[in-house]
């Protein structure tokens, strides 16, 4: 296997619990990310999924340093980068970009398209106004825009439109790694094709390593290598791809996995399906011992008791239960 | 008996550039105790459609054609009639449950204000029917639920304080925009287990609006596929998965990220849906069509149909041999192929 580009260790990220109106004085800490290890190699996609609140978007945020982290650290190309400033992070940032899941409100209404795509370089001061041009024109090109509409404004474009613009934006700087949180999870599914080809257009061609976060499980299986799943802030299994669809060893992987909607009647009235009761608890007030046990279907007396830890196996399949399903 | 039939329905927006015309001589019908989905992409049409059955539209909306609910016409019905109809005999659940219920009333107040608009009950027995509402829908404790505001909630159970509020007047018609898509995959595989389970308890129709072909597997008895405006095709769900005709159809089919082998690129339409201020003459998919040939592209428009042998119907001038045969491509595997 080829080198890691970017290792997380041991990620936590917390958001403070307040009291007080004047006085705000922090009483608690909510663990979104707990503990998450992660290894990004070079020209491959590892994608996160899990449910809402799992900590997902968190962690992304943390791993690209839009967020500081409490415990942890995160190396890139061999590099700690944990507590860069200034003009190192900056560096950093130049490599490590995103693409958002709102296409429409990470664009500046009011800006033209072109200014938009163009001030990652203008941060950067990277070439002069000329060069810039025409560096936009041609990521342009290269995402599947028209030049000619450099200098119209985000609300003359469709959805899919809108989100190449924001692949454009990601890729001007000409990134090592790009972290997708939830790439087209707002598009239509004609349009999600489109972007789902163009990332993978795009990674072939130039070379790129993916962070793709979401929770549409058919969306990742098709673009990831391999699949970390997460649940209240830890990752609960990984593994490639075809390890964690065909023979998940979490419960929570699996349950996740059959809720799926299956696209043909005859199957979806045929197969045995867990549905999950119950919400995910509050990372708040995570539960005692496993984290899964309250709605798992095969919980036994001890995993109230019993953390389990994730443990790698040597084929890099690996999961936090202290009564895997068989293989 | 069908209890909700729709003829040839045409909404149109005045807008400051001219008329549009977003639902274009649709026909439909649902019958008691039955699902029916309608599928298309964002702007085909499918919310303007069922805003105009609600009667919820703008008064820069004109609605003609026929919505028979019943023994009632709801076109051209006064607006003060349609009000009592809504919320007794027509129930809507809309996508955001957080934007559709009231931020700062108890889910009680709000439960309670739905039974006593429509019914004649006394507050006690008001609450009696909304705690036994919260309970249909799976709902734990529903008694201190009735104490607990919105955002105390999750999406998930605020959906189901949606469905819930949606069913305590014992609709003859559900009408259900994309109530799944706002929420996580694990939360949407109980909530379309409920939907099962209401449609044979409350012998209601319903009417089931989503983007998404799983969904419509899932739930759905009977599927209309929306174009721009105008339904393309029209099958038992069955039919419509193992026998798929229209050309638009093979295309959302092979779209579905989860239908693609590895290492094969995923099919996309080219192009993107038309604009309904101005759209093309002939076949509206016309211009995205692989097989479009020139007959497509000239008015008239072809009309629904049936296919000999199913109970489809498709507006397509391709002929039926070339359908089968390129359908056959995009139909679900398994025995069905």
């Amino acid at each position: 296997m080829s080198e890691p580009i970017l290792t997380a260790t041991g990620v936590t990220i917390g958001f403070p619990v307040k009291r007080g109106i004047i006085f705000q004085r922090e009483v608690a800490r909510v663990q979104a990310v707990d503990g998450v290890d992660l290894t990004l190699h070079q020209g491959e996609t590892l994608a996160i999924v899990g449910e809402s609140g799992c900590g997902k978007t968190t962690l992304a945020r943390g791993l690209v340093r839009l967020r500081d982290i409490d415990a942890g650290s995160i190396a890139f190309m061999g590099e700690d980068i944990t507590r860069h400033r200034g003009r190192a992070l900056n560096d950093f940032r130049r490599q490590v970009t995103m693409i958002f899941q709102d296409p429409i409100a990470s664009l500046d209404p009011r800006m033209r398209i072109g200014q938009s795509m163009q001030e990652p370089l203008d941060i950067h001061s990277i070439g002069t106004p000329a060069e810039r041009k025409h560096k936009v024109q041609e990521a342009m090109e290269r995402v599947g825009l028209n030049p000619e509409h450099y200098n119209r404004f985000p609300h003359e474009f469709s959805g899919g439109q809108r989100q190449r613009i924001g692949i454009a934006r990601a890729i001007i700087l000409e990134p090592r790694v790009i972290v997708c949180d939830e790439p087209v999870s707002a598009l239509d599914v004609s349009v999600q094709a489109q972007i789902v080809n163009l990332l993978e257009d795009l990674q072939r061609d130039l070379g790129l390593s993916y962070i793709v976060i979401a929770h549409d499980l058919d969306v990742v299986r098709r673009l990831a290598d391999r699949v970390q799943v997460m649940y209240l802030g830890r990752v609960v299994e990984q593994g490639a791809g075809e390890q964690v669809y065909n023979h998940p060893r979490h419960p929570y992987s699996k349950a996740l996995l059959s809720a799926r909607p299956i696209a043909d009647p005859k199957l979806a009235r045929s197969r045995e399906r867990i549905v999950l009761h119950g919400d995910v608890p509050s990372p708040s007030n995570p539960p005692s011992g496993c984290r899964f046990h309250p709605r798992c279907p095969v919980a036994q007396a001890s995993c109230s008791a019993h953390d389990p830890q994730l443990e790698v196996a040597a084929d890099g399949h690996g999961w936090a239960c202290t009564y895997p399903l068989a293989p | 008996m069908a209890l909700l039939t729709v003829e040839n329905l045409r909404t149109t927006f005045r807008t400051d550039d001219g008329p549009v015309c977003a639902v274009d001589g649709v026909s439909l019908s649902v019958a008691a105790g039955q699902v029916l989905g309608i599928v298309g992409e964002s702007g085909c049409g499918k919310s303007a459609m069922s805003l105009s059955i609600m009667g919820l539209l703008p008064d820069s909306a004109t609605v003609e054609g026929s919505i028979q609910l019943g023994e009632h016409q709801l076109v051209g019905m006064p607006k003060s009639e349609l009000r009592t109809l809504r919320g007794s005999e027509v129930a809507m659940i809309f996508q955001d449950p957080m934007t559709s219920l009231n931020p700062v009333m108890t889910i009680g107040w709000q439960l309670e204000e739905a039974v006593r608009l429509h019914q004649k009950v006394s507050k006690r027995e008001a609450r009696a029917l909304a705690v036994a509402g919260l309970a249909a829908v799976g709902i734990p404790s529903p008694e201190d639920r009735l104490k607990t505001y919105p955002h105390e909630l999750s999406g998930g159970m605020r959906q189901r304080v949606m469905i819930a509020m949606a069913l305590l007047n014992r609709p003859r018609l559900l009408i259900a925009d994309e109530p799944t898509t706002a929420l996580d995959v694990t939360t949407q595989a109980q909530i379309l287990e409920l939907l099962r389970d209401l449609r044979s308890e409350v012998d209601a129709a319903i009417v089931l609006i989503t983007h998404d072909l799983g969904v419509v597997a899932e739930v759905c008895d009977e599927v209309a596929v929306m174009y721009a405006g105008r339904i393309v095709e029209r099958a038992p769900v069955d039919e419509l998965f193992a026998r798929p005709q229209h050309p638009y159809t093979w295309g959302l089919l092979a779209s579905l990220p989860g239908r693609s082998r590895a290492g094969e690129r995923l099919h996309q339409i080219a192009g993107s849906p038309p604009s309904l201020m101005n759209p093309p003459a002939g076949c509206r998919f016309a211009p995205r069509c692989a097989m479009a040939m020139d007959v497509c592209r000239a008015d008239p428009a072809p009309v629904l149909a049936s296919v000999t042998g199913s109970d489809t119907v498709v507006a397509c001038h391709l002929d039926p041999a070339t359908r089968a045969r390129e359908g056959a491509r995009f139909a679900s595997g398994g025995e069905s192929a």
